[in-house]
């Protein structure tokens, strides 16, 4: 058994090898969402109009913001986006425009660099003539935010999705590690998710050439 | 198969030893596990919401639940599912868990400010009231142990008393093959290694679900059930095998459908003991009776439904022939023009592949995470290829096989598929509904792990080890990369 033996362990040498190649060649620009899913018309705004999320913890920096839009007839009209910071006086700190003629979908406003660990308004001014809906879902999707319409409640939240510069899966695996200790067992951090990943990729394929070898 | 026949027991000292291979096999199931259970955000496993629910119901009250004037979570459980964004992440690739550190801190904080009395009142009628309360009193160790940590901390330990259960379901398979196969590790590793690195049973199992207790109940019944056949019934293993029949039934009632099977191997079983069949069998019978019985008194005591799907299927009205065989045309074959469609979410590819094969395989989540398509063309390849392998095997083997144990997981088998499609046929009917799902045949992993020894035997004797670590290699292949996948879809 012991040529299968180092074929299994060939074999599971070459898994982590994939696995680094994908995490190397595989990106995300995620930075965060409000965790809201598209789920229903959330709002709607006329021209000159402006809807804002409000109060969203921004934990990551990000460059661009996407939506979920519904224009009404053809192309969608011009929307400008605005960053408020609520920290001061809710000044804006960044801005982008997403151009007329858009369809129904997601779209992504590339917007000025916003960094973590501000407390912000997104809001977005309809800058042409037609109306155009915002999908979202209920108000309670995401309980520490809420959307206004011209300053009143719209009791709903709308699908924000923060984005950023595409970085590799491996780039982001301290923050992945970081995030998914979060909400667990209460004396875990980022670290546990690191040992785990090593007795996953070094002990298990460890176990598994042990075992075959036993099987003679 | 008729190798095995001619085995000679290991000397008792050694039998009751753990093999090397299992051993080191469990550590890894083991790894498995728990690299499940830490890296799947809170409730985002297949009606994990509600079997939390229900054990919360359980430990701090008011009981079992169930009652229509209560909330379906107590609002303990709701908070926590509102600061991790369990329920907007459920099945939406769009969103993610909340990630932040600064709403972990605020949701540690507001969690201490929780009075004792918003961890009990839940109750309401979740989706799992209807479940038997074995399962769930199980977790309650693990819950009430936990019980001074956080919610979260909770159902990490809950998870990890899952995986106790995979360990289970692997051991059987390994004990299964051994009686199948007789005593050859070969072949005990190629059946053990489908329930120990298949991703779809440690994902299920390593999630609060009575899933996993399901799977390790249902694969010891089939062990038992298949010793109690080579090794001739005695009072001992009747009446181990049918308890263990009836301890399925206080799971899921899913699980009525091991009792055909069940009571079939044991009349063959009692037919083979040559005389005195009564004094050996009325004991395994009363087992089954007890065990069984007592889950329905306790249901009628408790206004509880004892067997909600098994009787909501026997008595439901409007059975079409034509198109019953419509619809199981449809599920394993194209459609053809002139039948009423019974499959419209699945536009392309068959039913059988798309909800039994991928699902089987692996769909994590609420189901929303999938690989590309490419990779479960690959997988069906694979599996039918060892289907017909192990079909190809068995027939080589005809003359000698014992076709007792042969008619009893094929019995067994069939029943559970045939009352799969029942349910989902009338569920059609009333609703549109579908209902089958991947996952509802994994009771069946033991018999699918004899399949995969079964092919190996196909194979020359000389590249049976090489044949096993491609296998062995393959199936980790996949637990890696569904781990991967799983932790880019939540965390990335």
């Amino acid at each position: 058994m012991r040529r299968p033996a180092a074929v299994l362990a060939a074999l599971c040498v070459l898994v982590a090898l994939a696995l680094v190649a994908v995490g190397l060649t595989q990106r995300s620009s995620l930075a965060f969402t409000l965790g809201v899913a598209p789920a229903v018309p959330a709002a709607e705004i006329a021209a000159g109009q402006t809807v804002c999320q409000t109060a969203i913890a921004v934990p990551e920096r990000f460059d661009r913001v996407a939506v979920w839009l519904k224009p009404s007839g053809g192309g969608g009209p011009a929307l400008e986006a605005l960053v408020r910071d609520r920290t001061s006086g809710l000044p804006v700190i960044a801005r982008g425009t997403l151009p007329a003629g858009y369809r129904e979908g997601e779209r992504a406003i590339p917007v000025d660099a916003v960094p973590a660990g501000r407390d912000v308004d997104v809001c977005l001014r309809n800058r042409g003539t037609g109306r155009v809906q915002l999908v979202g879902n209920a108000d309670a999707a995401s309980r520490p935010t809420t959307a206004y319409v011209e300053g009143n409640p719209t009791l709903t939240d709308i699908t924000l999705v923060f984005e950023r510069s595409p970085r590799s899966l491996l780039a982001q695996a301290g923050a992945i590690a970081d995030r998914a200790s979060l909400f667990k067992l209460s004396w875990i951090g980022g670290w546990a998710l690191w040992v785990v990943a090593a007795l996953v990729l070094l002990a298990v394929p460890a176990l598994l050439v042990r075992a075959l070898r036993g099987v003679q | 198969m008729s190798e095995s026949i001619t085995q000679t027991d290991p000397s008792p000292s050694r039998r009751r030893r753990v093999p090397g291979a299992l051993a080191a096999l469990l550590a890894a199931t083991a790894i498995l596990g728990v690299a499940w259970a830490l890296i799947l955000p809170g409730w985002q496993a297949p009606d994990e919401n509600s079997h939390y629910g229900y054990v919360q119901s359980l430990v701090d009250g008011p009981g079992l639940p169930g009652e229509p004037d209560r909330p379906l979570f107590a609002t303990e459980q709701s908070r926590a599912a509102d600061a991790v964004n369990a329920d907007q992440t459920a099945a939406s690739l769009v969103t993610r868990p909340e990630w932040s550190r600064t709403a972990f801190e605020r949701w540690r904080e507001a969690e201490r400010e929780l009075p004792d009395a918003q961890r009990s009142d839940g109750g309401g009628q979740n989706a799992a009231r209807s479940n038997p309360p074995l399962a769930y009193l199980l977790y309650a160790a693990p819950y009430a142990a936990a019980g001074g940590g956080g919610v979260f901390d909770r159902l990490v330990w809950m998870r990890i008393v899952g995986v106790v259960w995979l360990l289970v379901t692997v051991a059987a398979t390994w004990a299964l093959a051994g009686e199948v196969f007789g005593r050859r590790p070969l072949f005990q590793l190629a059946a053990a290694a489908l329930p120990a690195l298949a991703p779809m049973p440690t994902f299920i199992s390593a999630s609060v679900t009575p899933d996993g207790l399901l799977f390790a109940l249902w694969t010891v019944a089939l062990w038992l059930g298949v010793r109690m056949l080579r090794r001739g019934l005695t009072v001992r293993s009747g009446v181990a095998f049918m308890a263990v029949v009836g301890l399925a039934c206080w799971v899921k009632a899913t699980s009525y459908a091991l009792v055909p099977g069940a009571l079939l191997a044991f009349a063959i079983a009692a037919w083979r003991v040559p005389g005195g069949r009564a004094r050996v069998a009325l004991p395994g019978l009363a087992a089954l009776v007890a065990v069984v019985g007592g889950w329905l008194v306790t249901a009628r005591i408790l206004a509880r439904p004892a067997s909600q799907q098994l009787t909501s299927a026997a008595t439901a009205s409007g059975l079409d022939v034509r198109e019953l065989g419509s619809y199981l045309w449809q599920f394993y074959l194209p459609k053809l023009w002139f039948m009423q469609d019974f499959f419209p979410s699945v536009p392309m590819g068959l039913p059988v592949v798309d909800v039994i094969l991928n699902g089987a395989w692996a769909r994590f989540g609420w189901l929303e995470i999938e690989f590309p398509g490419w990779v479960y063309w690959a997988l069906t390849v694979l599996t039918l290829a060892v289907a017909v392998a192990a079909a190809v095997a068995v027939w080589r083997a005809r003359t000698t096989l014992d076709r007792g144990v042969l008619a009893f997981l094929a019995l067994v088998a069939l029943t559970l598929v045939a009352g799969l499609h029942w349910q989902e046929y009338q569920l059609k009917l009333s609703s549109g509904a579908p209902f089958m799902q991947g996952r509802y045949v994994l009771p069946l992993i033991g018999i699918a792990g004899l399949a995969s020894a079964a092919a190996l035997r196909l194979v020359s004797a000389r590249l049976r080890g090489l044949t096993l670590a491609g296998m062995v290699g393959g199936l980790f292949a996949l637990q890696a990369f569904s781990l991967a996948l799983t932790l880019e879809r939540f965390y990335a």
